[in-house]
């Protein structure tokens, strides 16, 4: 519930802003959330994101306050409520609603990529107040992915101690609520009809809901829809939305930049749909039939501009980002055993070969320059989209002809002088799918070309392109209302027909704990564990697979502690390497001699934490710990015990 | 009738807003009315004995194709290894660790107290604050547990709760009734307004082409 103080917050100094602005209060609640966050990521980038968010919040309330001193000296303070409208209204219903819901169920992160990325880079910047790729911690090797999810919880959770993954899930439903709440009073200033415009929220709020991969399975692993995961896809389209949504606001005020510049930050692939949204900004302004010419210079102005933004972001967060001085510096560390250092250079050539393995970025637009396994990927993705029912409604083919057909009806119910421009968007959106779907293609296949994310990656596309579409011909002024209502009252009916007859303990909403019960076993097992650590301790984690799950989940757990393996960030794993005999029971096998092992135990770490170690682990090392390997106990790496350097914690060893 | 139909009509019409309001208050007065009704039903049901509150021993249950080692132990002989419980169900909470995978955890039930159980009155156990949980709809009298379809499989067992329910849980709304109350008034009043606005203009047709 300590998520709604910044809700509040922004929520007086929109009230304020709008009756300064003559704007809706909807409208700019939604331009002071996207300057917050893009102001606190400039920040993150800066390493100042803890005094910029205190100023921020002083200001946003100093502002409130100043507004209303001024209304009450004027004696025109019950002119306030009048800036509240129904759709303010929607979105803080919406958000209360959430926030007792997640509060009440604490739904917690499970699925691989939110152990290994998205819920790490927000915790470790919410507990320390750096960004993921400063300091010494696990996720460095992470610093090209960009941090806009760890930036939003850091806003929302600013007034909490602790992290809190429910108030990160929380926190991307309060940036969905705002974005549908402007759309749809951006609906209502078009059209003038309150019930299109609230129906047209309800049928945004429920767009998550709308996935056909978000299906019943007895396990509950389809959470990561429907407001269930902290991967930021659905973030996307979302982001795509507002862009056009307060283009379609006011078109003269480049408040639609700020969310341009926030989806830059959420995922690399963002970069794609800024540029996207650009098109579809200028693409108004360009083809109007009005003033062609001088709408043609500023098109192409503003376009010119505009791609320098998301170039500069990625600049920034590249040159940025790699800040020397809160890193410590680290010889790289070379096993002496010979067959280590062997197959540490064939691992180097077969690094080699790997990447060469891959296909040039260029294939992407020209697929005849890619390799076999693009090509590869490139078909199963064919036959993915001709077959598989794995989006909203019908196969993805089915889909796409739907979507170009319904944009060809908002351009149809446009006024005249703007039904070039909503068909060349049309057109562009398709468009761009085909580019998109190749460049989903390039990153599958990076990864062994297995189509398991395909669905989640052109979900983003889909959800962009529909609630495009859907913005347009709800805010179409000569379509007649009626048609409108038939059409929001079909998709609220379908929708919430299939969310009855699936059950909501299949969403986040009122799911058991089932999906992330191993989670939650971890962390309580390592609860007595932290409270024996300090913030800076370094824990080498004793696990047989460290590519398995259990392993991200006790590195994640041990954060803001750097925990892992290669926790000194020499960029090898020095006490197991590849078999050359693959065994499948263990592919790894130890490579350092035990002096060795506590030489490097002594040099960059203060603790070893045992998962579960194999047979071939303990039969190494185990000599070298005081109860001879034990898992489940924490070890602390003293210096002063020479024969058994590997002390259990509970025997009061003295750093 | 008629005509108050039309003058409430174009009420609805002339303040939509305010409709939908009423809409939304009158739903919640008709959920809280059935909660009380339903959990107060729950609630008379516990207190004259219909369904009993108390902690469970493994022995409670009747085995088949488990050994069971002590009150907290029990190891799966078959693969389909099964403890039944006979008595008026509501729910049931196992604290339990599997020591190896049991590959599924589920419960049959049924309202005959017969034996008889089918695939239509299955569910997964569902976790929630360290237990299992099984929620039984009313009338269930007879419930089978299946511990899953692996051999040898060691499960301690350090608590069963029957029946286990506050009166808050009884008659509280849940996360997806507060779900349902945020939208299906909309849906309702939106469709309801449609189908108002279609006849409306049907009508004003029907009377254009008459008078033509």
């Amino acid at each position: 519930m300590v998520a709604l103080i910044p809700v509040a917050i922004l929520s007086c100094a929109s009230i304020a802003m709008a009756d300064y602005m003559k704007k809706s209060g909807a409208v700019t609640y939604l331009v002071l959330l996207m300057a917050s966050l893009n102001i606190l990521y400039l920040a993150a980038l800066a390493d100042a994101i803890r005094p910029a968010a205190a100023v921020l919040f002083f200001l946003l309330i100093g502002f409130s306050v100043f507004y209303l001193v001024k209304k009450g000296k004027r004696g025109t303070l019950a002119a306030v409520k009048e800036q509240v409208d129904i759709y303010m209204g929607l979105n803080w219903i919406s958000s209360a609603l959430f926030a007792v819901i997640f509060t009440l169920q604490q739904p917690r992160l499970y699925y691989w990529d939110e152990l290994v990325f998205w819920g790490p880079s927000a915790k470790y910047l919410k507990l320390t107040h750096h960004l993921h790729t400063v300091g010494l911690n696990p996720y460095q090797k992470y610093d090209s992915y960009p941090a806009g999810n760890a930036v939003i919880n850091y806003f929302f959770s600013f007034f909490t101690h602790e992290f809190a993954e429910h108030i990160l899930l929380l926190s991307y439903a309060l940036l969905y609520f705002a974005v549908f709440s402007m759309i749809a009073r951006v609906i209502y200033e078009k059209t003038k009809n309150h019930v299109v415009a609230v129906a047209s929220y309800f049928v945004l709020f429920l767009t998550p809901f709308m996935s056909r991969t978000h299906a019943p399975m007895p396990d509950y692993s389809s959470l990561s829809y429907a407001y269930g995961t902290s991967m930021a896809d659905f973030n996307i389209a979302i982001l795509f939305a507002a862009v056009i949504g307060l283009y379609l606001a006011d078109s003269k005020k480049p408040w639609w930049l700020l969310p341009l510049v926030y989806l830059a930050t959420i995922k690399r692939v963002g970069v794609f749909f800024v540029l996207l949204a650009v098109c579809v900004v200028v693409c108004f302004p360009l083809f109007s039939m009005k003033k062609v010419a001088k709408n043609l210079k500023k098109a192409c102005v503003a376009c010119l501009a505009l791609l320098l933004i998301p170039l500069v972001g990625v600049g920034i967060f590249g040159i940025s980002l790699r800040k020397e001085a809160t890193v410590p510096t680290q010889e790289k560390v070379v096993a002496e055993n010979v067959q280590g250092t062997e197959m540490l250079e064939e691992t180097e050539v077969a690094d080699e070969a790997e990447i060469k393995e891959k296909s040039a970025l260029i294939s992407i637009l020209f697929p005849h320059m890619g390799n076999d396994l693009y090509h590869k990927t490139l078909w199963n993705m064919t036959d993915h989209f001709q077959n598989n029912h794995e989006t909203i409604f019908g196969r993805d083919v089915v889909l796409i002809v739907g979507l170009f057909l319904l944009g060809l009806l908002a351009a149809k119910g446009a006024k005249e002088e703007d039904r070039l421009g909503l068909l060349a968007v049309n057109i562009g959106l398709t468009a761009g799918c085909f580019v998109y779907s190749r460049i989903v293609a390039y990153q599958i296949h990076l990864w062994s070309g297995e189509m398991v994310e395909y669905p989640r990656y052109m979900q983003s596309y889909y959800f962009a392109w529909m609630i495009a579409i859907f913005v347009l011909a709800m805010a179409a002024p000569l379509t007649k209302t009626l048609v409108k209502q038939l059409v929001l009252s079909g998709i609220l009916l379908v929708t919430m027909g299939s969310i009855a007859k699936m059950g909501l303990d299949y969403t986040i909403l009122d799911a058991p704990q089932n999906a992330y019960a191993d989670e939650m076993r971890v962390e309580q097992t390592l609860e007595p564990v932290k409270e024996i650590l300090d913030a800076d301790d370094r824990i080498y984690l004793v696990y047989k697979d460290l590519d398995e799950q259990a392993y991200m989940r006790y590195q994640y757990s041990f954060l803001p502690n750097n925990a892992g393996i290669d926790t000194a960030q020499v960029g090898m794993d020095f006490s197991i390497n590849f078999r050359e005999d693959f065994d499948e029971n263990r592919p790894y096998y130890n490579i350092a001699s035990p002096d060795y092992f506590m030489q490097l135990m002594r040099a960059c770490f203060d603790y070893v934490y045992v998962i579960d170690a194999d047979k071939e682990f303990r039969e190494s090392y185990g000599s070298l710990f005081s109860d001879g390997m034990t898992n489940g106990k924490l070890y602390k790496v003293a210096s002063c015990y020479d024969d058994v350097p590997l002390q259990e914690v509970t025997e009061c060893v003295k750093k | 009738m008629r005509e108050k139909v039309k003058s409430f009509w174009n009420l609805w019409q002339k303040k939509p807003e305010k409709m939908l309001v009423r809409f939304y208050l009158l739903t919640l007065a008709v959920t809280v009315l059935l909660h009380l009704l339903m959990g107060a039903g729950q609630f008379i049901a516990y207190q004259v004995g219909l369904y009993e509150k108390r902690a469970l021993q493994i022995r409670d249950f009747e085995p088949v194709g488990v050994e069971i080692v002590d009150d907290e132990t029990v190891i799966t002989q078959t693969d389909d290894s099964q403890l039944i419980f006979n008595g008026n169900v509501k729910t049931i909470k196992i604290k339990c660790e599997f020591l190896q995978n049991p590959g599924e955890f589920v419960s049959f039930y049924n309202k005959t107290a017969d034996g008889a159980f089918g695939i239509q009155k299955m569910m997964y156990a569902k976790i929630k604050n360290g237990y299992y949980v099984f929620d039984y709809p009313f009338g269930t009298r007879q419930v089978r547990i299946d511990l899953g379809v692996v051999p040898s499989v060691m499960i301690k067992v350090s608590d069963i709760q029957l029946n286990d329910q506050s009166a808050a849980q009884m008659m509280g709304y849940s996360n997806g009734e507060l779900f349902y109350l945020f939208t299906v008034p909309l849906v309702l009043f939106l469709t309801l307004d449609t189908l108002g606005k279609v006849y409306c203009e049907a009508t004003q047709k029907r009377k254009t082409k008459k008078q033509e």
